[in-house]
């Protein structure tokens, strides 16, 4: 029976061969049509892309770069990379949106939306199987700016167990990520080893998150039917594709695909967006950057370049001398032996003529000048208190939705 | 997922390339998966932006019976691509509604594209064959709306429209913003309005300096606008589906966080536009120098099965780079390929 059924197979397959050759042989054009032929075509291109014989101009050649990479062990990916999480977070992506808009429309004018807080109680934020810790710590912001208030600060240990709980709830997305470390603003820099060691750890772990979350979404990107067709001109052409692939099948392709593309993925703009550099002064003692990325520590001397990003942080050592950052537009940052700043510290630490210039330079970026809107947007650790106050005072001034654009650079 | 899924999987663009190139080889291209008509040039407003010299009907625009025959008797022929029904406001045009049921009769899916402005008077044609997808435009919040369109109540219109069709079960509405540099600054205070209407997706497309467009060069976005609102839509996209539409080219591995699908550039590959007097381009230029034949000559059918060879070849570099959108190359927009690649000094940099 199953000789028989190659047999079959072959003779469909010469047929087929035969219909085209004979076809092909009048020299006429053929437009492929039909639910099969598509679909035929396609197999035989994607193993000739097997066999290497491909566009010659591909551009898009994804992840070429990265192909050394490829072979790293993927036992480097976290122990949350697995199937249950997978399954959770599938769940999640299709459900948390709705309150994150939701969210966003309320950030947008609290009085004229729901409260997030509110949300939860509704029949639809019902459906997003929100982790405790979170819903504690969005209560909290909602019931604080509510109340015309700042947003509360929250320790990092605090942070970091709502963390890991997001992650167990399969809640692995970059809004986690920038909400989590928005509270970092309100507390203040870590004071003893044990709050360093708090802060070293949630630096790594959002940073690790944001690599997932990232590895997460190239998986989903990854993971659709061979006969997948191209869409024309995105959002104007038609209607968005949904992928239908078998829910297990699914679940299983995306765990290898994530943790094979956890290898190649980054933190995207929290590596490389809101930075800001500075040069260690001469006669000054070395900064050390402790990096979330690695979780390295660096030591920086007199006269070179240092850059940070929101995630990093940047210590004085005991025992050594002062640290003297230079910024080449607002001037000099000074930290005492035994102090660790992090990004959200940088801007308590400008001094007067630096207050001033940036008071001038939002005074002009909010009158429409883009070269001074260009420099606040360089340097965001240190200017984004001073946007987010000049347009908070002027929201109609002509150059304020500009300096808004820029704020959600340093702030989401 | 077998070897050939992963294959498919990973290197999406790659193979609809390949397949584009030795399809053409063999003489063969798939059937199209979208065909635009520009119905019209009649239009009520008088964008600076346009793409085209939207305003008045142009002399020569297919009549019923002609877009009947050449236009919808062939999409049936092509395997039934959605039409997407474009302007000038193709809303304007009398037989509106006959040719939405033409094309219902004949099983052709179809989207449209409008201003939104005229959408409440022609419910009942929406409703007689829903469309597949609907963009209304929207430039920015009520004031800049307004004032950049010309007419005053336009942007409640266009918020109305989008409400309207998805209460009579349209199942995606789309707000469509082309930025320029007047309105790429104002998209954080644009995305509650955005959010808050009734739009399930926000296209963000680049003008192109075509059309009416062409004469206002000046309000082409510049590199730094077009990369914070890149940064800002991947951002939003957390909560929203914000897509950076065709006009932006590839972000090479990162398109996934930037669109839903890959991006491959469809002019004359998965898609060809038909202008209001049966030209048949590749894309929405208005230069007639690319124009493959007219309708009125020869069958869309055969023009799509035998035209198209600089975009399904090789020997053309600008027109064959599937990875790019030629015309805004083409047009010299201001350094999109920087968008994708936050704020680092250089490509190679970005790309590490």
């Amino acid at each position: 029976m199953k000789s028989f059924g190659i047999a079959l197979l072959w003779i469909v397959a010469i047929a087929i061969a035969l219909l085209l050759l004979v076809r092909f042989g009048r020299r006429r054009k053929i437009v492929l049509r039909g639910r099969f032929a598509p679909h035929l075509v396609r197999l035989v291109v994607l193993v000739l892309v097997a066999l290497g014989a491909s566009a010659e101009t591909a551009h898009t050649d994804e992840g070429k770069g990265d192909a050394d990479k490829v072979g790293q062990a993927e036992s480097d990916a976290p122990d949350v990379l697995h199937a249950k999480t997978i399954a959770r977070w599938r769940a999640m992506t299709a459900n948390f949106p709705r309150f994150t808009r939701a969210y966003a429309l309320w950030h947008s004018n609290p009085t004229a939306h729901p409260a997030p807080a509110t949300l939860f109680e509704t029949r639809r934020a019902g459906r997003v199987p929100m982790p405790p810790r979170l819903r504690d710590l969005i209560t909290h912001e909602s019931t604080a700016i509510g109340a015309g208030e700042q947003r509360p600060g929250v320790g990092a240990a605090s942070l970091l167990s709502a963390l890991a709980e997001a992650e167990a709830y399969g809640l692995i997305d970059n809004w986690v990520c920038a909400f989590l470390w928005r509270f970092g603003e309100a507390d203040g820099p870590p004071r003893d080893p044990a709050a360093l060691a708090l802060h070293v750890e949630l630096g790594k772990r959002l940073h690790r998150h944001a690599r997932l979350a990232n590895a997460l979404l190239r998986a989903k990107a990854e993971v659709k039917p061979i006969a997948y067709a191209p869409r024309v001109w995105a959002s104007k052409g038609g209607p968005k594709r949904v992928v239908r692939v078998r829910e297990a099948k699914a679940r299983r392709d995306l765990l290898a695909a994530a943790r094979r593309l956890w290898v190649q993925s980054d933190a995207g703009p929290w590596e490389r967006e809101a930075l800001v550099g500075f040069q260690v002064e001469a006669g000054s003692a070395a900064a050390w950057v402790l990096r979330a990325e690695t979780g390295a520590e660096t030591s920086v001397g007199p006269d070179k370049k240092l850059q940070l990003t929101r995630l990093d942080l940047l210590q004085a050592r005991e025992g050594a001398g002062p640290v003297v950052l230079r910024h080449t537009w607002l001037g000099t940052i000074r930290l005492l032996p035994g102090e660790t700043l992090r990004s959200w510290d940088l801007v308590k630490r400008l001094q007067q003529p630096a207050q001033e210039k940036l008071a001038l330079a939002v005074k002009q970026a909010l009158q429409g000048d883009e070269a001074a809107a260009a420099l606040l947007e360089g340097a965001l650790p240190l200017t984004h208190r001073a946007i987010r106050e000049g347009v908070a005072k002027q929201p109609d001034a002509k150059g304020a939705p500009r300096l808004r654009v820029i704020l959600t650079l340093y702030t989401d | 997922m077998g070897i050939l899924g992963r294959i498919f999987g990973r290197r999406t663009a790659h193979v609809y390339e390949t397949e584009i190139r030795w399809l053409h080889r063999l003489g063969a291209v798939r059937a199209p998966e979208a065909v635009q008509w520009i119905t019209t040039s009649t239009c009520d407003l008088h964008c600076p932006h346009c793409y085209s010299h939207a305003g008045r009907r142009s002399p020569g625009e297919l009549t019923h019976d002609e877009a009947c025959r050449l236009l919808l008797d062939e999409l049936v022929a092509l395997d039934r691509p959605v039409l997407v029904l474009a302007g000038g406001e193709p809303l304007l045009r009398p037989d509106f509604a006959d040719l939405v049921a033409a094309a219902g009769r004949r099983g052709i899916p179809w989207a449209l594209h409008s201003h939104g402005g005229r959408v409440l008077e022609q419910l009942d044609a929406f409703r007689a064959h829903l469309p597949v997808m609907v963009a209304i435009s929207l430039d920015g919040p009520r004031e800049v709306h307004d004032a950049f369109r010309g007419r005053a109540g336009s942007f409640d219109r266009a918020l109305r429209a989008m409400a309207e069709l998805k209460q009579i079960g349209v199942s995606e509405v789309v707000a469509g913003t082309t930025l320029h540099r007047e309105n790429a600054d104002l998209v954080a205070d644009m995305a509650p309005i955005v959010l808050e209407s009734a739009a399930d997706a926000w296209g963000l497309h680049l003008m192109t300096p075509e059309g009416r467009a062409g004469e206002h060069r000046e309000l082409l976005p510049t590199a730094p606008q077009l990369r914070r609102v890149a940064s800002f839509a991947r951002r939003l996209r957390h909560s929203f589906r914000v897509e950076l539409d065709n006009e932006w080219g590839s972000a090479g591995d990162e398109d996934c966080f930037y669109r839903d699908a890959s991006f491959v550039c469809g002019a004359g590959r998965f898609a060809c536009v038909v202008s209001a007097t049966g030209e048949v381009m590749p894309c929405t230029t208005t230069d007639l120098a690319e124009s493959e034949g007219n309708v009125r000559d020869v069958p869309l059918s055969q023009i799509w099965a035998e035209g198209f060879a600089r975009f399904r070849g090789t020997d053309d570099a600008l027109r064959s780079d599937c990875g790019d959108c030629w015309l805004q190359t083409r047009n010299g927009v201001s350094c999109r390929s920087a968008a994708f690649h936050g704020a680092s000094s250089t490509l190679l940099e970005a790309i590490r």
